[in-house]
């Protein structure tokens, strides 16, 4: 029969749901018993109907929502013969009707699940958005001070560019440049105080083993000074905020040879000196 | 069940994204990255580093950093994409012993799929990160053009990484899932896609939830790089016609001519004109000198037309290949961040003869499509069935080397087909079945999948026999082949898989090496740390030591240098316990060093 393929179908979702019948549907199914009375089924007529649909195994569920109704009864209450056409139709009738509302306790069942798994996953996403922006609040500092410190640090590079310019060529200069060349000096270090009081610290570089972590190679040499693979030279200095790296510092690197076609026999190179160069103050 | 994530696979960047609370959100990576760069880089201390992090450290480990392995993926050596990609990136592509391409690193070789998945694994653990659950499962995209061996071996990269991947879907059909086209009637869509290296163009047909590909074009080396250099070199030339000066020569300059490039081409996409502004950029005997030029609009269009022109071509020939004309098309999506340009805009609405949509984010739009698939599997998303159709057509090699289709692309899977051969010449007792996949006419153009021979075939006249080939695709795309002679009921099959890509049991391997490999991946972490720590301890004491060392007395300095002497014997011990050791010791040391100055200061 139709009904109870379409039960099959259905009957992962029922068993789902089982045990967890809410008000709504419990109302749902009086009100069917109700209309039933109404339409004056007796328990007699209970028994075709549930030797027709009720055969399958697969149907406990409606079996254990109708319970109401007796399901198993005798053989001997069947109607009597002479009203057997007349009651027939009927009860075809009515075996159609019931159908319809059992159809109908299906689809709304099916319904009623999808719903509550949709709550039940929207819950969960619910949850853990709750818990991610929980986290995230915890963070909110840091990147903001983050996003200001990234737009601010190409101002303070091209402060230092100017300095460093400036450091390099003043000789022959006026009294005023270097009192003026003295004081934007200053200016710098104040910038940098304000930087380091939000936390900001600058990353490492010369003389560090790279560390792609926090330097970014833009260049590599061969070098005599330093054992290989460590920062020999800062072209932008880089900037962290507590673990988070704002800007990687960009550097150049030292290689061993310019080229190494198999390198098998590598281990990190410890010949540390204890050179003045290495200190690189700036 | 839990969520499937889906993954936007790219050539120079990647992008994850998850379907929550009924919208799709992007997963950051671990930097705070919207979108990864698929770029794996592998140092001779045995540390994987990938994204960011392995972009930085290219410069100085350039064979051993690998990037667009996406353009390796499920192909063989001898291709000519192969070739060409062999003669511009600096690590060593070598042929695999199936004629698959592989690429060199260190002392051992890899293939794509393996590279891709580790890219793959930390999108996962992004993933895993940002939801608090596991993730196993994902919808990965791949171009429309992707035949079945690149699809194959883009699954075994997920596979590798630990991801199921429910589904393979077409780029282009994850924009126009992303955009919700095509879900009451039915559609023809443009997706217009310039990412960072490859411009593809697709055109679409949707129609009850089939997402036909009525034909691919494009450009496999133009994307938005390119027009970022043509910015520099202008910036290079207007430098040097002022200055005399060659930035070129400059890898700082350089450098920050690339950024400065970058954003006013970002700026110029919302405004009309913007000013470069690179203080101090080179110096010379007269001063410093600064880079502080005005580039408009107009001026930038100038400089990249012949770039956007060229993606014209592509397009009229997709319109051609699908027998429409541009107003059979409703609807044009634009993808890769390229697209944010008006000119492209312009350039677009031209060809097309309509506005292109572009409300979502191009960078992240193929990846949303993606997690919204991952949402329709998972039960969160109802209105949309996304059919799987075959990429490109299957056949067999008939005589004269002609290509027969069996089973013709865009057809829905799962199918079978089945037709009936016959032998050319006179007591032939075999045929062999050569399996094919494309849409040339002569076979030789097509993507050889396989073969096999059915023998022992009665002797006959020609064209007696009767030969049944059957090609059978299941729901994962898997294409098993059968050759039945009727009359004696011989019969032999095919699973295509064989002949290129990775066999299972080497996946399994992989797959758990690439289990193991993140928690040895923090080990060498962590032992590279605990080394850094040593050495840099070693060298402020020693440090120390030369300035103030004479101050303390001789039995001090002597005990001072004897533990720093032992530290720096076993700074390349691999042991972490012996490191931790040193390190402690060190720092006993360096603290009786800082004692005694304090005493004495």
């Amino acid at each position: 029969m139709n009904f109870n393929n379409e039960l099959e179908k259905e009957d992962n979702l029922v068993s789902e749901i089982e045990g967890e019948n809410s008000l709504s549907i419990e109302d749902f199914i009086k009100e069917l018993e109700a209309k039933e009375k109404d339409l004056h089924i007796s328990s007699d007529l209970a028994i075709e109907i549930d030797e027709a649909d009720f055969d399958d195994t697969n149907s406990e569920f409606i079996r254990s929502e109708f319970a109401v109704e007796p399901v198993k009864m005798p053989q001997t209450a069947k109607p009597s013969v002479n009203n057997l056409a007349a009651n027939n139709k009927f009860v075809a009738e009515l075996e159609g009707e019931i159908l319809q509302f059992k159809k109908q306790v299906v689809k709304l069942e099916t319904e009623r699940a999808e719903l509550a798994e949709t709550i039940r996953r929207r819950q969960l996403d619910f949850d853990n958005f709750k818990k991610r922006i929980e986290r995230e609040r915890g963070e909110t500092f840091l990147s903001q001070i983050s996003n200001l410190a990234t737009q601010m640090l190409p101002v303070l590079d091209n402060l230092n560019r100017a300095l460093d310019f400036s450091a390099h060529h003043s000789e022959g200069r006026s009294q005023d440049f270097h009192q003026f060349f003295e004081g934007i000096f200053l200016v710098n270090q104040q910038l940098n105080e304000v930087l380091a009081e939000m936390g900001v610290s600058q990353i490492a570089s010369v003389g560090e083993h790279f560390d792609p972590y926090f330097h970014e190679a833009v260049a590599t040499e061969t070098s005599g000074e330093f054992p290989p693979n460590t920062v020999t030279g800062e072209l932008l200095r880089g900037y962290r905020i507590g673990d988070k790296i704002i800007r990687a510092a960009m550097v150049k690197v030292s290689t061993s040879a310019p080229v190494r076609p198999n390198p098998t026999n590598i281990s990190p190179e410890n010949n540390l000196k204890p050179s003045e160069d290495i200190l690189e103050t700036e | 069940m839990s969520k499937v994530i889906g993954i936007d696979l790219g050539t120079t960047n990647c992008c994850v994204s998850v379907l929550e609370g009924g919208a799709v959100q992007i997963i950051p990576n671990k930097e705070g990255g919207r979108t990864t760069p698929s770029v794996v880089g592998f140092t001779e201390k045995g540390e994987r580093l990938v994204g960011q992090i392995a972009k930085r450290q290219a410069v100085t480990n350039p064979t051993n950093t690998l990037h667009a392995v996406k353009r390796l993926i499920g192909r063989k050596f001898d291709s000519a994409e192969v070739q060409k990609m062999r003669e511009n990136v600096p690590f060593e592509i070598v042929e695999a012993p199936n004629g698959d391409a592989h690429i060199q690193v260190l002392d051992r070789v890899y293939s794509p799929p393996e590279i891709s998945a580790i890219v793959l694994q930390r999108l996962k653990l992004a993933a895993e990160e940002f939801l608090g659950d596991k993730v196993t499962e994902a919808i990965i995209t791949v171009p429309a053009y992707f035949d079945d061996m690149q699809r194959q071996a883009t699954r075994d990269a997920g596979k590798i990484a630990g991801l199921e991947v429910e589904r393979i879907i077409n780029e282009p059909t994850a924009a126009a899932l992303a955009y919700g086209f095509g879900k009451q009637k039915s559609e023809k869509v443009a997706v217009y896609d310039l990412g960072g290296g490859t411009f593809d163009i697709t055109i679409l047909e949707i129609n009850d939830g089939v997402f036909e590909v009525l034909s691919t074009s494009g450009n496999t080396f133009l994307g938005g790089e390119d027009f970022d250099q043509r910015i520099i070199n202008w910036l290079i030339e207007t430098f040097k016609v002022e200055n005399n000066i060659d930035l070129k020569e400059d890898r700082l300059a350089l450098q920050r001519l690339k950024e400065a490039a970058e954003r006013a081409k970002c700026e110029l996409s919302s405004v009309m004109e913007t000013t470069v502004n690179l203080p101090f950029i080179a110096a010379d005997s007269t001063g410093p000198k600064h880079i502080n030029t005005v580039l408009t609009r107009v001026k930038f269009e100038e400089l990249v037309l012949d770039l956007v022109e060229s993606s014209v071509e592509p397009c009229q020939k997709a319109l051609w290949d699908a027998k429409l004309q541009p107003n059979d098309i409703d609807k044009v999506i634009l993808v890769g961040g390229q697209t944010r340009s008006p000119i492209i805009t312009k350039t677009v609405t031209e060809v097309f003869g309509k506005e292109p949509s572009a409300e979502i984010n191009p960078d992240e739009v193929v990846s949303m499509g993606a997690a919204i698939q991952g949402g329709v599997l998972t039960g969160d998303v109802k209105d949309i069935v996304l059919l799987d159709v075959l990429p490109l057509s299957l056949g067999l090699e008939t005589r004269g080397g002609l290509f027969v289709k069996l089973i013709a692309r865009n057809s829905t899977i799962p199918l079978r087909n089945t037709m009936t051969f016959t032998t050319v010449v006179d007591n032939q007792q075999s045929v062999e079945i050569h399996i094919l996949q494309g849409e040339r006419e002569v076979s030789s153009g097509n993507r050889s999948l396989g073969k096999f021979e059915l023998v022992g075939i009665p002797p006959a006249p020609r064209g007696v026999p009767q030969i049944d080939v059957s090609f059978e695709i299941d729901a994962n795309g898997i294409v098993n082949v059968s050759a039945k002679d009727k009359m004696t009921g011989l019969e032999h099959a095919m699973q295509i898989t064989p002949s290129s890509g990775l066999a299972p049991d080497e996946i399994d391997r992989l797959i758990m090496e690439a289990e193991t490999s993140v928690e040895k991946d923090k080990e060498v972490k962590d032992l590279i740390m605990l080394r850094n720590r040593l050495d840099s301890l070693l060298k402020n004491t020693r440090r120390a030591m030369v300035e103030y060392g004479k101050s303390l007395e001789v039995k001090q300095q002597q005990e001072i240098n004897g533990v720093l002497g032992e530290a720096e014997d076993v700074l390349s011990a691999d042991d972490p316990k012996v490191l931790e050791e040193a390190l402690k010791k060190a720092e006993d040391a360096a603290n009786k060093l800082t004692e005694a100055l304090m005493v004495m200061a």
